[in-house]
């Protein structure tokens, strides 16, 4: 799984790819070969909340790959986890509060860096780095590289459909922004992974 | 005595806990709140929308129980233009909100209640998780478990469009049928949902009830609460979840009222704290009388324990004996073991499976007539489901035109707000005296409250996901002498 520094999503970054051992899919779960899916997370009744999906629908719109998935979930835990299983590659986009920063500051989350989620106690609660160990563990096929956007929000609290002002000004250039980089992200992942096969193959033949 | 309590808008965080606790001269516990903010104001959102769109509306409520939301709307959407859906229509509404009961209740039972019971209270923080859990059944179990909550969440989505954003239900019966193979097709998974619905009950057997420490958690008298109880009973009295009346009985279980989703607010009233945005339902004929149990306390509790102490029976064979084992060994009905819940809910996971196997092998279910179209002018609505986590109530009043002028949602974690206020104060009592404070009564407290699966932080959807927890110390002058945090790595 790639991991990457937590920055902001205008700098490029340099990936860094762990070793994984080779898994088996499970059943009947749904292989995606080589396809890569957005994921929009939030809910679009909650102010602030909807930037998630809304931003990863622009960005969904403009890769405009037959490869690539779009999907809106309005939580993660246990449905983030199956949602992305069997993909090569996941793009997920939430909101984030912070105390400092500017809202409609789009960041690039550090998975690495991510506390694991120790108790669960909600419905809610399975972190997503608690629910790619447990797919691993499980033999699922987890993605490759899964990269978390981030967009600092004002309000995710209050019932309403109209964004806070900054973020909704935000939404276009983010969206750019980070289709930009996911763009550069997947070729590199996909040219590492035909690397990857090919050295296999010659290592066969 | 000079009590400080702060209610911090800072706090407002999704899911974040709060517990404020007072100590007495003597240093023992005299109040401790919990406080969760809850997310209100959703139903003046919806005032002035076509009340139709409520269907679609409020599943986004909640990401956690979306079919739930759905369904109760759809009812109420029915009661509205006084409409009734064809059989084939209700058997198909029947059959989503089992499933969804079904994948609902495993969810809960594998990676959140699990860890308390399967890896244990006592063990590491680290290991008291879904991953401790699968140490404990095995890999494949867990295998078998993304599986089958997989296609049963497939199903779902093929009958009502995303399981998030359902589009299923429509006033006066449903948007898609069934087809032969995909009844056939689906019966197969109704199999094997009844097959593990079974099988973790088997689990739970092995791993909790034949683990005496364990069974004397459950009857611990610091989770236990004699109140009354509510849920939907069908007319033989059966649990049912999709349909039927309110009935609620008394804490030694004799029948107090069972009325109609219509008469509900001459049962229910709700009361307000200064310290809280929770409002806290209690039985309009027995009356508020603090945050106490016993008879004289109007304090009643939902959820799956709650419906199978307000039930008869169950509705399913399998189902009815794993139930007369459930009350053998809890000694009786009604059983008032907060932890108990957590065993109710397999019973209850069960009869939703073999409840969709029922509907499923019903050839009606394949019908063509899948709607009445409303016809009515419309006014007033109301509509009642049992949520996993408890009773739900849509309530909708209407323009002529079908805008929605009222509405009045009470939510099963509602419902439960004061025995979960109730538990974490005995839970606060078991672990404080004479001012010293035990290192696990976050944990004691969590247990006591997840028993309820409560669902405060509705439509959140925090990475990494974990709640945080903090448990404010005050001695008996108001100062505070102590915080337990459980929020960081």
């Amino acid at each position: 799984m790639t991991a990457s520094g937590t920055r902001k999503s205008q700098s490029r970054h340099g990936s860094k790819c762990c070793p994984e051992e080779t898994m088996e899919p499970v059943g009947q779960i749904t292989q995606q070969h080589g396809r890569s899916i957005i994921v929009g997370l939030g809910n679009t009744f909650l102010t602030d909340d909807a930037v998630g999906p809304r931003v990863a629908g622009l960005v969904h719109e403009m890769l405009a790959s037959p490869d690539v998935d779009f999907c809106e979930l309005a939580v993660g835990g246990v449905e983030l986890m199956e949602t992305i299983i069997g993909y090569k590659n996941a793009v997920i986009i939430d909101a984030i509060l912070t105390e400092r920063g500017t809202p409609g500051t789009c960041y690039l989350l550090d998975l690495a860096c991510c506390p694991r989620t120790r108790h669960a106690s909600m419905s809610h609660e399975i972190g997503l780095l608690e629910g790619l160990e447990l797919g691993r563990r499980l033999g699922l096929t987890v993605p490759d590289s899964v990269w978390v956007y981030a967009v600092k929000i004002v309000d995710p609290f209050a019932f309403g459909t109209k964004m806070t002002d900054p973020v909704e000004r935000a939404i276009p250039r983010v969206a750019i922004e980070v289709a930009a980089e996911v763009r550069t992200l997947l070729c590199v992942s996909n040219r590492a992974s035909q690397a990857e096969d090919g050295g296999r193959q010659e290592a066969r033949g | 005595m000079t009590q400080r309590i702060t209610i911090n808008p800072i706090t407002r965080l999704e899911g974040h806990g709060k517990i404020e606790i007072f100590l007495d001269a003597a240093g023992d516990v005299e109040r401790a709140f919990f406080q969760v903010p809850e997310l209100r104001g959703f139903e003046t959102f919806c005032l002035g929308k076509p009340a139709e769109e409520m269907a679609t509306i409020t599943p986004r409520i909640c990401g956690v129980c979306p079919t739930a939301h759905h369904m109760a709307s759809v009812k109420a959407l029915d009661d509205l233009w006084k409409v009734e859906p064809p059989p084939t229509a209700k058997k198909l509404r029947e059959l989503a909100y089992n499933s969804f009961m079904f994948e609902d209740h495993l969810l809960h039972f594998y990676y959140l209640g699990g860890p308390d019971f399967v890896v244990g209270p006592v063990a590491p923080k680290a290991e008291r998780n879904i991953l401790g859990v699968i140490g404990k059944v095995g890999l494949e179990v867990a295998r078998k478990l993304i599986q089958i909550r997989k296609d049963v969440r497939q199903m779902l989505e093929t009958m009502m469009g995303k399981v998030i954003h359902p589009v299923f239900g429509l006033p006066g019966g449903v948007s898609k049928g069934m087809t032969e193979e995909e009844r056939a097709e689906y019966l197969k998974i109704a199999e094997r949902a009844v097959e593990f619905a079974q099988f973790s009950l088997t689990v739970f057997d092995s791993i909790v009830l034949q683990n005496d420490k364990l069974l004397d958690l459950i009857f611990d008298e610091a989770y236990e609460h004699k109140t009354y109880y509510m849920g939907l009973v069908d007319k033989k009295g059966r649990v049912n979840f999709y349909d039927g009346d309110v009935r609620v009985v008394y804490p030694n279980g004799k029948e107090l009222e069972k009325f109609s989703p219509w008469e509900y607010r001459e049962h229910i009233a709700e009361h307000v704290e200064p310290w809280s945005y929770i409002t806290f339902p209690y039985l309009k004929r027995v009356g508020w009388a603090g945050f106490v149990d016993g008879p004289s306390s109007g304090v009643y509790r939902v959820a799956p324990l709650a419906r199978l102490n307000v039930c008869e029976g169950m509705a399913t064979p399998l189902a009815q004996a794993e139930h007369d084992r459930m009350y053998a060994t809890l000694g009786g009905k009604p059983a008032h073991q907060t932890l108990a819940f957590h065993w109710a809910r397999l019973v209850e996971a069960l009869q939703a499976a073999e409840r969709m196997r029922e509907l499923l092998m019903d050839s009606e279910i394949t019908g063509r007539e899948i709607r009445t179209r409303p016809t009515a002018t419309p006014q007033e609505g109301v509509g009642i489901v049992e949520a996993p986590r408890g009773t739900l109530i849509h309530h909708y009043w209407t323009d002529p035109k079908g805008l929605l002028t009222i509405v009045n949602l009470i939510v099963a974690t509602n419902h439960n707000a004061a025995p979960i206020a109730m538990s974490v104060e005995k839970a606060a009592r078991a672990s404080i005296k004479h001012g010293e404070v035990d290192e696990g009564l976050l944990n004691m407290v969590e247990m006591a409250f997840r028993a309820y699966d409560p669902c405060h932080a509705c439509a959140t959807h925090t990475l990494p996901g974990q709640m945080p927890l903090r448990a404010r110390i005050h001695d008996h002058e108001g100062h505070l002498i102590r915080v337990l945090c459980k929020d960081g790595p």
